[in-house]
């Protein structure tokens, strides 16, 4: 529990900092969907006109950008990319920190198992993108709701929360099994970094290049649609199920290497 | 001078991971083209009958696709997102890394002023951004030579090319400004890596909604690659508030630093 309690404290801060950039950028998108709104295009049916393909590879595929369900799936790539960094880089921290602060030689000393540092910490983690997960949430539907005669699309937005969350479970799983594997925070951070980026440009080459669609499965970043989510209601059964096993595996192989992991002193 | 050489000789490993890794994104989205190029002119056709509204969105006014140059901007704009996240990094860290790893107690009771410690500093980082930017030349130079079937216009190229020095110069002054503002910097790379996106994700944001307000917020939208293509030169007002900005952070890390209290073991 004083793990927890201090590993919550510890991170007040970036959490804090994190969840007023992810309000303003949704505030910021928001405000000026009302001119897109505005402009009164049937997009639809210019769409109807053109191949898919050209469509898809400039990132838009069938949304209507003029209604705000449309609209607002455009930022779950946003979302992603922003929560991704936090949770990985949350995780990446959380479990290497003790060592980097020169605070190992105390706190594994304790009469606790290792097991039992490691799992408040992780549950720390969980509850901070938990937090992070549940101001997006808010702030989405509230301005949503704004700009759309007060409905605020709660249905929809849950279900793209819900990916969203997942994505966030798998990634902090990532982080804390690179700061469990690898020698030193510094090292896990840049390591978790480089994933980050890789995972983003490959998602951008998939988009770019249809015969590279295969590598769609290795990046996490594609495993959700905003459109299907805002739209159609839909989370992706398969993809959700793979993030989690893939999260479940990565947090215990976390337990594994920290249990035989030599800390410095 | 011995600063400096030590500074280099620290960050050599990291900046040839760097070069690198800019080099071969750059590389694997460049050699995409040839299968691509035949597409691109049926894009352009399509993206001429859409209305004004939804080009802007789309970010495809004025797009001229039947160049390479045209094709180039569009992974730059990813060689600009991994080059902020690196001079960011050397920013944040350059000085920070002092007290983080303790060895503040001994360079900064030597006998020489803190501000002369700062500018070799600086140095160092500017010598390494400019490294890696010769090297993101070179390798740019080659890639659209030998893929480019028709002349190319030369002036263009290398504005665009160029705009990763503005950026890095950018990122790295505000890392600086930032580690010297805050009191002690514990992990980097959350730090750096979180606000380059964050300012990414509004320029992205800004690229649907040309809000002039939110323009400035950005400075991946001082350097914007479609406006530089259509006017063949950088935004006077973009590139004054540039200098503006980066002289008012340097100065700021000086002026902090110099009266920083600094953390001992």
């Amino acid at each position: 529990m004083n793990v927890f309690k201090k590993e919550m404290k510890a991170n007040v801060t970036s959490l804090i900092i994190w969840c007023c950039a992810q309000v303003f950028i949704i505030y910021a998108g928001m405000m000026k969907y009302q001119g897109f709104a505005d402009s009164n295009v049937d997009m639809s049916k210019l769409m109807a006109g053109f191949p898919k393909e050209i469509m898809l590879i400039f990132g838009v595929g069938s949304v209507d950008l003029t209604k705000v369900a449309g609209f607002y799936s455009v930022f779950f790539l946003y979302f992603m990319l922003l929560a991704a960094i936090h949770a990985v880089m949350f995780g990446a921290v959380a479990v290497s920190r003790e060592e980097r602060d020169h605070c190992a030689d105390f706190l594994y000393t304790k009469p606790i198992r290792r097991f039992q540092i490691i799992m408040p910490k992780l549950i720390a983690g969980v509850i901070n993108i938990l937090i992070f997960n549940m101001v997006t949430f808010g702030a989405s539907v509230f301005f949503i709701s704004l700009h759309n005669n007060g409905d605020g699309l709660f249905s929809q937005v849950s279900v793209t929360m819900l990916a969203l969350f997942i994505l966030q479970l798998f990634f902090l799983a990532l982080g804390a099994m690179f700061g469990a594997v690898l020698k030193n925070t510094k090292l896990a951070t840049s390591v978790s970094g480089a994933c980050i980026l890789g995972f983003f440009l490959v998602s951008v080459a998939v988009d770019l290049y249809d015969k590279l669609a295969f590598l769609e499965i290795i990046t996490p970043f594609k495993y959700f649609e905003g459109s299907t989510l805002m739209i159609d209601e839909q989370l992706s059964f398969p993809s959700a199920v793979i993030l989690l096993i893939v999260s479940l595996i990565l947090f215990t192989l976390t337990f594994f290497a920290f249990n035989k992991r030599d800390l410095k002193t | 001078m011995n600063i400096l050489k030590q500074e280099l000789r620290m960050g050599r490993k990291s900046l040839i991971i760097w070069c690198l890794s800019l080099a071969g994104i750059l590389m694997l989205f460049m050699l995409l083209y040839p299968s691509i190029s035949s597409q691109l002119e049926d894009f352009q056709k399509v993206f001429k009958s859409f209305p004004i509204e939804f080009q802007q969105a789309l970010g495809v006014v004025n797009l001229q696709l039947d160049s390479i140059l045209s094709y180039y901007q569009f992974p730059f704009t990813y060689i600009l997102l991994a080059g902020a996240v690196q001079a960011m990094n050397m920013g944040v860290a350059v000085i920070s890394s002092e007290v983080r790893e303790k060895t503040g107690d001994f360079l900064f009771v030597k006998p020489v002023t803190r501000n002369r410690i700062v500018s070799m500093k600086i140095l160092a980082v500017l010598v390494q951004i400019l490294i890696t930017n010769a090297f993101v030349f070179a390798t740019a130079l080659i890639l659209v030579t030998i893929l480019s079937t028709k002349p190319y216009n030369v002036g263009l190229f290398v504005l665009i090319t160029c705009s990763l020095l503005f950026i890095q110069i950018f990122f790295a002054s505000l890392g600086l400004f930032i580690s010297a503002f805050l009191r002690r910097i514990r992990t980097v790379l959350p730090i750096s890596m979180g606000v380059v996106f964050i300012f990414y994700i509004i320029f992205l944001l800004n690229e649907t909604l040309k809000d002039e307000k939110l323009g400035l917020i950005s400075p991946f939208g001082y350097f914007d690659l479609s406006e530089l293509s259509k006017t063949m030169n950088y935004d006077s007002l973009y590139l004054l508030l540039w200098f503006v900005l980066v002289g008012l952070f340097v100065f700021l890390t000086f002026r902090l630093f110099a009266r920083k209290d600094l953390p001992s073991i």
